[in-house]
């Protein structure tokens, strides 16, 4: 295979704006995430790099309008009956911006691992086949609007129309999932570790590729008019099936990792932590927090069941294993909290459990069995306070946590061994109704 | 080899019909096209080079109709194209250029890059083979098109006007590379020139409103010319009383 390209750089516009693309690429990605520190997981990492796409494109999209410019002559006009397939031409005139775009991706990725060490396991590549078909709709986008306009108007139209598909001004208040067919939001996808970046959300953009790519064949097979016709048709029906396969997704293209994913410590509970947790320092940490509120639930009577799993897609509440929020960065007395708010939303019976303070048997209940679970006095409070926040109303988030323990009026063991075992009762007698 | 064009009917979009069931056959090569503007020359060699698809009707070459895509993209694989306008791309030196059109014409580009600098010596251009295409004189890049078509190494050689726009030295300097290349591909030309047909050409069609007038051997060709015609002015003669005798509705 030569080295030598078939565009040499000296005729090359897409090379020339290469470089400005990696750039801007990298600046946009550092200046947004620099400050931000996502759980040590790989897929959040290579996610980020979204990031730096919004402002890298439109840029790449002007280079391709300039390269289709310069192509035309050779591939519309009447110069040489040409036999090469329009994707190739496409391809020759336009890698080096793909190129840029995948080692600006590239290169956000090395750095992220440098700066926050990722934990074990694999990331999610697909995301790398999204951000293809992403760098495809504008970079082709591009090339057909320099295809068929002057120089002075594709070249600013080119970077103004992939600017406004980030950007998503047509979609204002329009169901927010829909903003996930040009792919621009999953850079927030999955910072959580229990998170992962939703298919249909990867594979909305990727359609919009395809979309592009058969309206670049269309359009240098047929003649003028079938050619616009066919073209803007494959475009329309690229998008429309993108917004039906898009629809349903959240607004960060994330969703919830599978059971699957977990891995459990053999131990009694058994708990389960996604692969990036375990084999941590963190992930240890967060399973020996479990295993020692579990000891002492038991000894406090606290019911538990056999398994915990850090939550995921498959959590449910009739499950027999307990969907906990377990994250990596999590304190003691947040993986307590999070433990008992766990416990008492997962009985599917609604508590009858009669507490005589204001801010209600849905604070009162999660702060008790925190507190049976070996949670400090006032350390699980925030956490508790922030979960149950809305319940009570907004003025919770006004008290400290002396206050708010005051208001909760279970200070002694014999007070919250009350509550505790009303709350038993109460889930028992439900139970029992149910069955019955 | 035989060139036929068989009941091609073809027209431009929101334009009168350039052919209506044109029949044409060429058993001879080189061969050229003769006619007045707006005879329908360069619309029957972009048809013979698959450039433009008929509305109906077949080119056949050598037995083999061009009917389907697959044919089509042979035909134009076999064969090499000069247009009337040959332009310069923008940043590319000749050698480059010639190289990009074969490699347009499905060719592997190292053999395009190697096949170019043989293209560019046999129409004498290789001083200048690292010179940007933008700067060649008007000569020079009509030249530099013939290059380009000669890059795939073509069976059939198809030159829209070659000499339009020459100077008189220039014309002499194409002349004398078309009949090099005449041993090694079958040529269709386009032409207003008529001074070199008995030198270079073995057919001739004359065209006329996308009608055929004639198409036969450049001997038979020569029959409208006077016997006693100065040799240099026969063609040109013989060109005029076809036409003419067309006119007034006399069978060629």
């Amino acid at each position: 295979m030569s080295l030598r390209p078939v565009i040499s750089p000296r005729a090359s516009p897409a090379l020339w704006f290469a470089p400005l693309v990696f750039l801007l690429i990298l600046y946009a990605w550092w200046s947004i995430l620099s400050g931000t520190f996502p759980d040590p997981y790989l897929t959040a990492y290579v996610a980020h790099a979204d990031d730096g796409l919004g402002y890298g494109l439109p840029i790449a999209a002007g280079g391709a309008a300039w390269a289709a410019r310069r192509a035309r002559r050779s591939v519309v006009g009447r110069w040489a009956a040409v036999i090469r397939s329009p994707l190739r031409i496409f391809w020759a005139h336009t890698w080096p911006l793909f190129a840029s775009v995948g080692l600006a991706v590239l290169v956000t990725v090395v750095i992220e691992i440098a700066r926050l060490a990722p934990g074990p396991g694999v990331p999610n590549l697909w995301l790398l086949v999204t951000y293809l078909g992403m760098a495809t709709v504008a970079i082709g986008g591009g090339w057909l609007i320099g295809l068929i306009m002057p120089l002075p108007i594709s070249l600013p139209l080119a970077i103004f129309a992939a600017f406004e598909w980030v950007t998503y001004p047509l979609l204002d208040g329009a169901n927010v999932s829909w903003r996930n067919i040009a792919g621009y939001d999953l850079f927030t996808c999955c910072d959580a570790v229990n998170l992962q970046p939703d298919p249909r959300a990867l594979i909305a953009p990727l359609i919009v590729a395809l979309g592009i790519l058969g309206a670049i064949w269309l359009a240098a097979r047929l003649t003028w008019l079938l050619a616009a016709a066919t073209s803007v048709g494959a475009l329309g029906a690229a998008v429309v099936l993108s917004l039906i396969v898009a629809t349903g997704t959240n607004a960060y293209g994330g969703e919830l990792r599978p059971a699957a994913a977990l891995n459990c410590i053999d131990s009694a509970p058994t708990v389960c932590l996604f692969p990036e947790q375990l084999d941590t320092e963190d992930g240890a940490r967060i399973a020996k927090t479990v295993h020692t509120a579990a000891a002492i639930g038991i000894t406090h009577g606290v019911p538990l069941p056999d398994e915990i799993d850090a939550r995921n897609a498959n959590s449910r509440s009739d499950s027999a294993a307990l969907p906990v929020d377990l994250l990596s960065g999590m304190s003691s007395e947040q993986v307590i909290a999070s433990l008992a708010t766990s416990l008492y939303e997962s009985n599917r019976c609604r508590s009858s459990v009669e507490v005589r303070s204001t801010l209600g048997r849905d604070v009162v209940v999660p702060y008790v069995l925190a507190q049976e679970l070996g949670g400090s006095k006032y350390g699980v409070v925030p956490s508790i306070s922030f979960q149950q926040g809305e319940t009570p109303g907004a003025a919770i988030t006004n008290l400290t946590p002396k206050q708010i323990v005051e208001k909760l009026g279970v200070s002694s063991a014999a007070q919250r061994q009350a509550i505790l075992n009303q709350w038993k009762q109460s889930q028992a007698n439900c139970m029992k109704g149910k069955r019955n | 080899m035989t060139l036929r064009f068989r009941r091609i009917s073809f027209a431009y979009k929101h334009s009168r019909p350039v052919f209506e069931e044109l029949n044409l056959t060429i058993d001879a090569f080189p061969a050229v096209i003769l006619g007045p503007n707006g005879a329908g020359k360069s619309t029957l060699l972009s048809l013979l080079c698959g450039q433009l698809e008929p509305e109906s009707g077949a080119v056949v070459v050598d037995g083999v109709s061009e009917h389907t895509k697959r044919a089509v993209r042979t035909l134009r694989r076999r064969t090499g194209w000069l247009p009337q306008e040959v332009k310069a791309l923008p940043g590319f030196t000749t050698r480059q250029q010639v190289a990009y059109a074969g490699w347009l014409k499905g060719m592997g580009y190292k053999n395009a890059w190697a096949n170019a600098l043989d293209a560019l010596r046999r129409v004498d251009l290789e001083a200048s083979i690292n010179r940007p295409s933008g700067s060649l004189s008007g000569g020079q890049r009509r030249r530099l098109g013939v290059a380009q078509a000669l890059v795939v190494n073509p069976q059939y050689l198809v030159l829209d006007e070659p000499y339009a726009g020459l100077d008189p030295e220039q014309r002499s300097v194409m002349r004398g590379t078309l009949q090099d290349l005449s041993d090694s591909c079958q040529i269709v030309t386009s032409t207003h020139q008529t001074d070199d047909l008995e030198d270079i050409y073995r057919w001739v069609v004359i065209l006329e409103s996308g009608h055929v007038h004639f198409s036969g051997s450049t001997q038979d060709f020569y029959v409208y010319a006077l016997p006693e015609t100065p040799s240099s002015l026969k063609a040109e003669l013989a060109y005029r009383n076809v036409l003419k005798e067309r006119r007034a509705g006399t069978p060629a």
